[in-house]
């Protein structure tokens, strides 16, 4: 995998396109999301891209009364780590309408563009 | 692996602070502060001490750049120190840079280089206002995988409680105890950016609106205490603060030279854990707390039932009851309960920030691993006053940087 797969960029673009990309560790199997460049188990750097099917349970959550400035907008908005089915964990912004969802909670991504940004998003299943 | 001895021993021989606050610093810039600091350090030195003495300077400072628009403010702190042509080094961690400084400097010292140097840190926050703190604040957290989801940083910490409350039972009203707490021990420390009990604030503030609580939770379940991340509300959070530490550092052997009761630093540890918070397998845990400590601790010969005292980074209420379980004060889930005993308090088997902590002592980010030091040297040369752990020789403290991706301790003694 080369570089352009595995930066910010390449995760942010995907998540344009729908696409949850993480990366797989050739050498030990790991998965990572998002993608990085030297795998977090084994240390190697041969990796190739892998694409997350985006459903898993909340880890845990909280919900912003306080917010960034760029979230203003959506305030009092959820945000949580999300524990995927494939065993990684990513943030994302959850879609509860300001309501606290436990941990264990269904969800799946959804992809929330906020003008010319995107962001990864999860909605209970 | 970590050599469990320092080549040349570290002893602290002076430190002071300016009082942390949101307002009283306003007129003055970030080198104001912390020459203020300096001086203050240098004052305390028993048998005299020109900031000139010193070889090198270390600084903590997380985000001169935003709030100040001000980069190089280590060779602008040495500068205006007078301590031109020394070399100035400044050490970035985010809200642990100054416990990272203090890890360097005693390093510097120890590797046999430098007799004496000034270690510090400094924030100058109220610059901006809360909005832009927060965003400023979350540049500590994974700017592009945790922030740009909305994750602001009381969030990240608010994430950590919910996963405690639904792993152990652990309980808001748990975590309030340690607010209580702080802020009376606040109410006993002059450098306290609040120094007043949550009652007093709550018959202030009730006051204003035509409102009596009756005990501390009726206040902090009120809209007076509004939430900020779900469960934390704002009297869980420290505040925004302006304000500066430093604390010099000299080698066992030159000590003497200024002062027959120097505090020794015994232990020092340091360790990273992920960025992200959700890399990290357990939420309920800070894992490089518990690295830096055993590190510390092993060093230092002593364990947790060792410490008499201690000063741990309290940024969030939950922040307090996760470091009593990492450092090994209390079984893992059982910080709350410990805390909601009263075990914690001034009185109690182990006291914890009996300077107010974050909480009530204020937090300019870069200060504060720094100012954590100028307690223990209070408290163990036994000049803390009316806030003095009894009989205490042993302390440890422990900064951490944004959600635990950098944690530096240290156990200090007689």
């Amino acid at each position: 995998m080369g570089v352009s797969a595995c930066t910010v960029d390449a995760f942010f673009k995907g998540l344009l396109e729908g696409k949850l990309r993480g990366c797989r560790c050739k050498a030990c199997g790991r998965l990572m999301l998002p993608p990085r460049m030297v795998c977090r188990s084994c240390g190697s750097a041969d990796l190739e891209s892998h694409e997350f099917r985006g459903e898993g349970e909340i880890g845990a959550s909280t919900v912003i009364y306080v917010p960034l400035t760029r979230f203003q907008s959506v305030c009092p908005h959820s945000v949580g780590v999300v524990r995927l089915d494939e065993g990684e964990s990513v943030s994302g912004l959850i879609l509860s309408n300001g309501e606290h969802l436990k941990p264990g909670t269904r969800v799946k991504a959804v992809y929330k563009k906020d003008g010319g940004q995107v962001v990864l998003a999860f909605q209970p299943a | 692996m970590i050599q469990m001895t320092l080549s040349h021993k570290v002893c602290v021989v002076g430190a002071g602070m300016t009082r942390f606050h949101h307002k009283i610093h306003a007129e003055k810039q970030g080198r104001e502060m912390f020459v203020e600091a300096a001086l203050e350090a240098a004052a305390s030195v028993d048998k005299g001490f020109s900031l000139r003495d010193a070889e090198a300077l270390y600084l903590g400072y997380f985000s001169s750049d935003v709030f100040e628009r001000q980069a190089h403010t280590s060779a602008l702190m040495v500068d205006w120190m007078g301590m031109g042509p020394k070399p100035a080094v400044r050490v970035e961690a985010a809200c642990a840079s100054s416990g990272v400084a203090v890890n360097v400097g005693a390093l510097a010292i120890a590797s046999g280089l430098y007799d004496v140097v000034v270690v510090g840190g400094v924030e100058k926050m109220r610059n901006l206002d809360t909005g832009q703190v927060t965003d400023t604040l979350a540049l500590a957290a994974d700017a592009s995988y945790e922030a740009a989801m909305g994750f602001t940083f009381p969030g990240l910490y608010a994430v950590i409680a919910d996963a405690h409350f639904n792993r152990y039972g652990s309980t808001w009203e748990q975590l309030a105890s340690v607010s209580v707490k702080n802020h009376v021990n606040g109410s006993m420390n002059e450098k306290a950016q609040y120094q007043e009990t949550i009652m007093e604030i709550a018959g202030k503030m009730g006051e204003r609106k035509g409102l009596k609580f009756r005990d501390e939770l009726e206040f902090l379940r009120s809209d007076l205490n509004p939430m900020v991340a779900s469960p934390l509300r704002l009297f869980d959070c420290c505040p925004i603060s302006d304000g500066a530490a430093a604390v010099i550092l000299a080698t066992e052997g030159v000590a003497k030279r200024f002062t027959d009761t120097p505090v020794r630093l015994l232990g020092l540890g340091q360790a990273s854990d992920t960025m992200a918070l959700h890399d990290r397998d357990d939420l309920t845990t800070l894992k490089a707390t518990t690295l830096a400590s055993r590190q510390a601790y092993r060093m230092a010969g002593v364990g947790a039932k060792g410490v008499n005292v201690a000063c741990v980074h309290d940024c969030f209420t939950i922040a307090e009851v996760v470091a009593s379980e990492d450092l090994g004060f209390f079984p893992k889930g059982k910080g709350g309960e410990a805390a909601a005993e009263g075990r914690t308090g001034l009185g109690g088997e182990m006291p914890i920030n009996p300077d107010g902590g974050l909480k009530a002592k204020g937090h300019p980010v870069g200060a504060t691993g720094a100012a954590m030091v100028v307690e223990m040297f209070k408290q163990l040369r036994g000049q803390a006053g009316r806030r003095q752990v009894k009989d205490a020789e042993v302390g440890l403290t422990q900064n951490v940087g944004a959600a635990g991706a950098t944690v530096a301790v240290q156990v200090y003694g007689r």
